[in-house]
């Protein structure tokens, strides 16, 4: 042990290079995990604001938020005349550009209880007024023109995403009902307050919010995988770094470690040695990982939420990269014959 | 009392596809406190000899017994434990490890064996403190002399008391005044209770052994007239690792110089014509020869002592 610590003091400025390039890597490979939390975690955000019991959709349609069938407002009192149902009110989900800015709008009732909690402001009394989400980066009281209308922010919600950060604007269900479907009265879903005592007909559907999210979370599917994918390729990355390091110190203490061997070390205590060393940089880089993205998370232009998780099972995973990548130097210094100590 | 004794001991290696034999059926009787030379040049086996004394190695036959243990069926944590208690090594360029202070290596053999750090430390103080390096306990062995590193290598080679202490060309790396210091510590470990084998192509420490086992024979001259041989088809006139002591000339027909290989193979060097001679480097070294020397065709050759091979006007030609 003594001896894989001096020998790290020894070799400081290079053990420090590597453990700064793998922290960096392990700082990349958390912010993206911090990526793929935020995709799931904005859309269980937004679904679970709503508190509804169920969300009723077209047969058939993928979700609320992401199909393209829409069913007619006559639904409403079909909804509420069933027995188990307390409340029903419309949601029309849409998407658009707030003055070039991409935005998710929902069409709401606001004097229904499926309302979102504010950050600050009120909800909207008058036509043409809207919650939006702070991620729109504007305040209580500005404008934007959203399809060919003006539209005037009354109140802010927090964390109200999806769709990979997209913002979403909180409209009244008329406003958007008259701007998008040019007052065709339909709804994307109808969100409910308890459940039917008896089976809807065949042409609906009832999502509980697990599904919902679920639903939410499908387009942006290939997007996490594609992350993981990259994510895996940056612990390799790390790992190479490690074994890299770890082998070449072995070559250069090829003397060493046979001098080690012809004085009675075991091979035990010598691979212990160089195991301490791979987890020393492992932890070292963990260290900075999480510096690194503490840092740098906030100023991506994407939603950045560094799961807890992610970070304590970090450590885990670094040593775990640590000692696999040490395989290769341990198998050549277990392969040193001690009679090399011999000779000039 | 320590002894040491081998038994037609010999060590037979592969070196680039050749089968090499550098120690051949080598007896000795090693005794307690004795001072031991293994003298010889580069190449004779000394260093070879050494790694198999220190359990480095293990023979391809023979045995070594330390106070009647015989070494060479240790295996496994036995093999460790005989490393790590009887036998202490000072190794050619010192071998310290560089990232460690003199203090530190004087005790890797010590918590090697589990000794309690503040034991080892005390121990390792107390033999520093002895070869007169208490003032530098604290450096790492890049920033001592070559003397110092050297009393360094054999402080931690006496850590653990061992009954057997080797010592690789202890004084290669040495310059003159570093030499004499070390030579007088190495004439001091040879006590009751310890066997100290040096393997050197020194000579100057010659005279402090208290036996010299040249690894080189010194061929004694040959003397007498030319001798002519005839040889039949196929027949060896000397085989590889032999000792040699005459020159040779071909008077008539061819005869094949084929090294052994390691595989069992052969492979042909060279075929020698009338006129021509071979084997004049083993003598002139004394080392063993290189090849095997047979007839290709019924041969006659004539066979000359080194010295009538010199003043001849055929050693000052190129062989054939």
């Amino acid at each position: 042990m003594l001896i894989a610590l001096r020998d790290l003091q020894f070799r400081r400025r290079r053990f420090a290079i590597s453990t700064v390039a793998v922290g960096v890597v392990f700082g990349i490979a958390l912010l993206l995990s911090g990526l793929s939390a935020a995709f799931g975690n904005e859309a269980e955000r937004v679904v679970q604001s709503f508190g509804a019991d169920g969300w009723v959709i077209g047969a058939g349609t993928s979700g609320p938020f992401t199909g393209s069938k829409l069913l007619p407002a006559t639904v409403e009192d079909d909804l509420a005349a069933r027995p188990g149902i307390t409340e029903v009110a419309p949601m029309l989900a849409s998407s658009g550009a707030a003055d070039d800015v991409n935005i998710n709008l929902l069409g709401i009732e606001f004097d229904s209880s499926f309302v979102p909690e504010l950050k600050d402001g009120r909800f909207p009394s008058a036509t043409k007024e809207v919650v939006v989400d702070a991620a729109l980066g504007r305040g209580i009281g500005d404008t934007f023109e959203l399809a060919g209308t003006t539209w005037t922010i009354v109140g802010r919600t927090e964390g109200q995403r999806y769709f990979a950060g997209v913002p979403v604007v909180f409209a009244a269900y008329t406003d958007v009902r008259d701007v998008q479907l040019e007052g065709i009265p339909a709804a994307s879903a109808f969100l409910i307050r308890g459940l039917p005592d008896a089976a809807l007909p065949e042409t609906l559907e009832i999502m509980d919010d697990a599904a919902t999210i679920e639903s939410l979370s499908t387009p942006l599917k290939s997007a996490v995988q594609t992350i993981d994918a990259v994510r895996v390729l940056l612990w390799i990355v790390a790992a190479g770094i490690i074994g890299s390091i770890v082998y070449l110190t072995v070559l250069e203490r090829i003397r060493d470690i046979a001098v080690l061997k012809a004085v009675g070390s075991s091979n035990a205590s010598i691979l212990a040695g160089l195991l301490v060393q791979a987890a020393v940089i492992a932890l070292a880089a963990t260290v900075i990982a999480i510096v690194v993205a503490t840092v740098l998370g906030p100023g991506f232009p994407m939603a950045v939420e560094l799961p807890s998780s992610a970070i304590l099972m970090l450590p885990v995973v670094a040593l775990v990269i640590a000692a696999l990548a040490s395989l290769v130097g341990i198998r050549r210094a277990v392969g040193i014959d001690p009679a090399l100590a011999f000779g000039g | 009392m320590t002894t040491l004794t081998l038994r037609n001991v010999t060590i037979e290696y592969t070196s680039g596809g050749y089968s090499v034999r550098p120690i051949d059926g080598l007896d000795l009787d090693l005794h307690d406190g004795q001072l031991v030379l293994l003298l010889g040049a580069s190449g004779c086996g000394k260093t070879t000899l050494l790694s198999a004394l220190a359990s480095l190695l293990r023979p391809s036959a023979g045995s070594i017994e330390l106070d009647g243990t015989d070494v060479t069926k240790l295996s496994g944590a036995q093999l460790r434990e005989h490393r790590q208690r009887r036998v202490g090594v000072v190794f050619q360029a010192f071998n310290l490890l560089p990232s460690l202070t003199a203090l530190e290596n004087v005790m890797v053999p010590l918590r090697s064996v589990r000794t309690p750090r503040k034991a080892a430390r005390e121990k390792a103080v107390e033999l520093l403190s002895d070869l007169g390096l208490s003032e530098r306990l604290h450096h790492r062995s890049g920033d001592l002399s070559g003397g110092q590193q050297q009393r360094v290598a054999i402080a931690r080679a006496l850590a653990l008391d061992p009954p057997l202490i080797l010592a690789d060309e202890p004084t290669a790396h040495l310059d003159f005044i570093a030499v004499e210091g070390v030579l007088e510590l190495v004439r001091r470990l040879a006590s009751p209770g310890r066997i100290v084998v040096i393997s050197t192509h020194d000579e100057r420490l010659v005279p402090l052994a208290d036996r010299v086992i040249e690894l080189t024979p010194r061929t004694i001259a040959r003397s007498g007239p030319p001798e002519r041989i005839e040889l039949v088809a196929g027949q060896v006139l000397f085989r590889q690792g032999d000792k040699g002591e005459v020159v040779y000339v071909v008077e008539s027909g061819q005869v094949e110089i084929v090294r052994e290989l390691a595989d069992g193979g052969h492979e042909v060097v060279n075929v020698v014509q009338p006129g021509s001679y071979f084997g004049e480097l083993s003598p002139m070294l004394g080392t063993p020869r290189s090849a095997t020397a047979r007839a290709l065709a019924d041969a006659a050759v004539t066979a000359y002592s080194l010295g009538d091979f010199r003043s001849s006007s055929l050693g000052r030609r190129p062989p054939g």
